[in-house]
């Protein structure tokens, strides 16, 4: 088995390299430094002598710098090495490394020391799909003492900047030094790489990281802090706990990133390594998770995506006026129009997920200024919903792609081309409608009833918001119900049929509020059952599904953020016992990831495996799984803001003694929770 | 095909846009070897000066690149990413811009329809 690389992270800029701390490429690893979803660096070399050195050790220290500890070979166990390399490196805006080379021998030793360099320049996709061939030209020049590689395809132009503070021969694959070493001597060097857009200094950012007494300096270390000593602090008898929850905020700030169009304020982007990108549902779901700890998220996801909705029909990037986006991205594909993620809008739900966190931005924040400056926003999205969402005009929001060629065939939560399956395994016809989506539109609905009536002026447009929202519930509970499953169908297909698999959307469905409430006991019956609960979390298709596969990305695997929102909802129907039971459980699942929920995780029994088993693509950190274990503590401390006032009513199992969370940010100030467990679970 | 001077004529008399309405800032359009533009936004309320002024938004391109984005040949965000556009200052302001140029398509359309 392959060591697993090391990755360090910064906003939209991050490293990934092996233990030594080079990068190299190959199919089946990504290394690189990456940024705007390019890969200004793909080769990062360091020999002595012609050898590779030998990794002892390697440091995560942050989450954006990382220091690897290395020997020479000396080709047998009996003899000790005579000095020692260690690389520290920091990212941010292109990367910081510092190489430091000691002699321990009492004689002197004369090394020829050499960092090879070279970039591709490969669009993320093109990495991802193992894709390289490429339309523009590559020219490589030394500029004094720094070596420039670039690439160029018509006025597209890209380059790396690499510069060494110590003295080196520099040629157009990289740096050289003949170092002589004095007995128990130390020699230094330290390497600024800068990506650099356009070729023109004017346009570059600065690395954040600078050579100071010889220790990279972070200028966000101090933001870090701040970020963490401004949300609740959580104190509790589990202590396991305690380190999910320091885990997720060190995660969420991690995959923090700054868009320009909200300068200084952070959002989420989606997750490491393939998703460090703006995703309109990732970023709505991750700030929902986040608001009672650092609320700032959502008020930055919610302005970006009001200034990037959509205003036209555009069929090659699924745009609609009215339309949240699903994906933006930067790189050469995107720009060449080759991807259409400038941004792409095939999503069909972060429409009305985008109303429903404004209107839960407000209840927590009482910031209705944004209510207020984004109702031209919000209104035309809750056209987009009528007008372009129904499709058909049966009263259900469905997705069909426009863009045939690189659109997403499913446009919910559950993306890959093969989620959506009846039970018998077969695939669902086009155009779809989602049962959770229905769910969602619902929600929007009855919210921003309340946003028109409070903040917008507007109570005709409340009570007809009301009205469809009361007929859309009466209808779904009618249309989707599976009398004879007693569940809802995933989905109605293209010819109207119930797409008849039992999956984790039933959960969704209770976090809308949508579901009825005679049938609600029903699906939590479900949730909690051996087919789709299996023990660590709630799997995105039951097990007795034909479609079901365990390492199946939508169709079998357990994804903690999903099982967050089944928890929420679960509670919010009155099944305290049952959503702190799976919360538990996927809580439980994290201390075996480092105490990091990833992406996904495969959906085996845990009567079958004492510890829950990897999924082999996840990524990790990802936004809305760090997200999820402050959902959980949100469901199991029962938080919900009741006018001007934090309301609390804990549902904590027993094997929790105790939970204080202090210091919930919202309308009110701070306040406090305390929580003792008592529900057997 | 419109030229350049054509297009902001065209607007030159235009005091209000409703589909600015909230949006304050000024743009100057630099249209290379053709001329300079400078627009004044107040909440919708505009004003249009042939003129170079230093402004909160530059956006920079040649005249067939501007024609192809006016009239929805061309997307603004790709040919900035391209650097066939080059756009200096408040991005904000130019994804206004790419929005109000995509809903005067938008109701070119509708009304053609």
């Amino acid at each position: 088995m392959r060591a697993k690389p090391v990755s360090i992270l910064e906003g939209d800029t991050f490293v990934v390299s092996d233990r030594r701390g080079d990068i190299s490429i190959s199919p089946e690893e990504a290394q690189g430094l990456f940024q705007g979803d390019t890969r200004f660096l793909s080769r990062w070399v360091l020999t002595v002598n012609g050898m590779l050195p030998n990794p002892l050790s390697t440091d995560d220290v942050n989450y954006f710098s990382s220091q690897f500890f290395l020997v020479p070979g000396t080709g047998t166990v009996y003899v000790d090495s005579p000095m020692s390399i260690v690389r520290q490196r920091a990212v941010g805006g292109g990367f910081h490394e510092d190489l430091k080379v000691t002699n321990h021998k009492s004689a002197p030793l004369d090394l020829d020391i050499r960092i090879e360099a070279d970039a591709d320049f490969a669009d993320l996709f093109q990495v991802k799909d193992a894709q390289l061939q490429r339309a523009g030209k590559f020219y490589k020049r030394v500029d004094g003492n720094r070596l420039v590689l670039g690439y160029q395809r018509e006025k597209f132009v890209r380059e790396t900047w690499v510069t060494s503070s110590a003295p080196a021969e520099i040629d157009e694959k990289g740096f050289r030094y003949r170092v002589h070493l004095e007995p128990h001597g130390e020699w230094r060097t330290g390497f600024d790489v800068l990506a650099a857009v356009d070729g023109t200094e004017a346009m570059n950012r600065r690395p954040k990281y600078k050579d100071v007494h010889d220790t990279p300096t972070p200028n966000v270390g101090m933001s870090l802090q701040s970020w963490k000593a401004s949300a609740p602090q959580l104190h509790t008898s589990w202590t396991d706990l305690e380190k999910i929850y320091e885990r997720a905020l060190v995660d969420l700030a991690a995959l923090r990133f700054f868009s320009p169009y909200a300068p200084g304020e952070a959002l989420p982007a989606a997750g490491l390594p393939w998703f460090m990108a703006l995703f309109g549902r990732d970023s709505i779901i991750t700030s929902f998770q986040a608001l009672p700890f650092v609320p700032e998220l959502a008020s930055t996801t919610l302005r970006v995506l009001a200034m990037r909705q959509g205003t036209r029909r555009d069929d090659f990037r699924d745009e609609e006026p009215g339309k949240i986006l699903h994906e933006s991205r930067m790189g050469e594909m995107t720009a060449f129009e080759e991807r259409p993620h400038s941004p792409y809008f095939g999503t069909a739900d972060a429409t009305p997920l985008f109303l429903v966190l404004m209107d839960e931005f407000e209840q927590w924040s009482g910031r209705h200024d944004l209510v207020t400056r984004f109702e031209a926003e919000a209104r035309a999205a809750l056209q987009w919903i009528d007008k372009y969402g129904d499709r058909d005009g049966d009263g259900y929001v469905e997705y069909e792609r426009r863009n045939k060629e690189t659109g997403l065939e499913n446009q919910c939560w559950k993306d890959s081309w093969d989620a959506i399956l009846f039970g018998d395994g077969t695939l669902a016809s086009y155009p779809i409608a989602t049962c959770e989506i229905q769910g969602y539109v619902y929600d929007a609905k009855r919210r921003c009833a309340r946003l028109a009536r409070e903040f917008w002026s507007d109570p005709d447009l409340a009570d007809r918001l009301e009205k469809e929202a009361d007929e859309l519930k009466q209808k779904f509970n009618r249309d989707f119900w599976l009398p004879e499953r007693q569940f809802f169908a995933l989905a109605l297909d293209g010819q109207k049929r119930k797409v008849d698999s039992l999956t984790s959307n039933i959960g969704h469905l209770l976090w809308s509020g949508i579901v009825d409430e005679d049938k609600a006991p029903a699906c939590a019956n479900h949730l909690i059952g051996p087919h789709l609960f299996s023990g660590w979390g709630v799997r995105t298709m039951a097990d007795n599904e034909g479609g079901y596969n365990p390492i199946g990305y939508h169709v079998g695997t357990v994804w903690p953020f999903d099982t967050s929102l089944v928890a929420l909802g679960l509670r919010n129907y009155g099944f305290k016992k049952e959503a702190a039971q799976i919360a538990v459980a996927d809580l439980e699942a994290a201390k075996y990831f480092q105490y990091r929920l990833p992406e996904a995780f495969a959906g085996y029994s845990r009567a079958e495996t004492d510890f829950p088993v990897e999924y082999p693509t996840a990524c990790s950190p990802q936004a809305w799984s760090a997200g999820a274990p402050l959902l959980f503590l949100r469901t199991m401390l029962g938080l919900q803001p009741v006018g001007d006032r934090l309301l609390v009513d804990p549902a904590v199992p027993k094997q929790i003694e105790w939970i204080e969370l202090l210091g919930i940010p919202g309308r009110w100030g701070r306040s406090d929770a305390f929580a003792r467990g008592q529900i057997a679970v | 095909m419109p030229t350049a001077h054509e297009i902001f004529q065209l607007h030159q008399f235009q005091k209000y846009e409703p589909l600015l309405r909230g949006v304050t800032g000024t743009y100057l359009f630099e249209i290379e070897g053709v001329g300079y533009w400078f627009i004044s936004v107040r909440d919708g309320a505009i004003s249009l000066e042939e003129v170079h002024h230093d402004a909160d938004c530059t956006i920079c391109c040649d005249e067939p690149d501007f024609i192809d984005i006016i009239e929805g040949r061309r997307n603004l965000i790709t040919a900035a990413m391209q650097g066939r556009v080059k756009v200096r200052g408040d991005i904000t302001l130019a994804q206004k811009f790419h929005g109000l140029v995509g809903a005067m398509i938008e109701n070119t359309r509708e009304e053609a329809a």
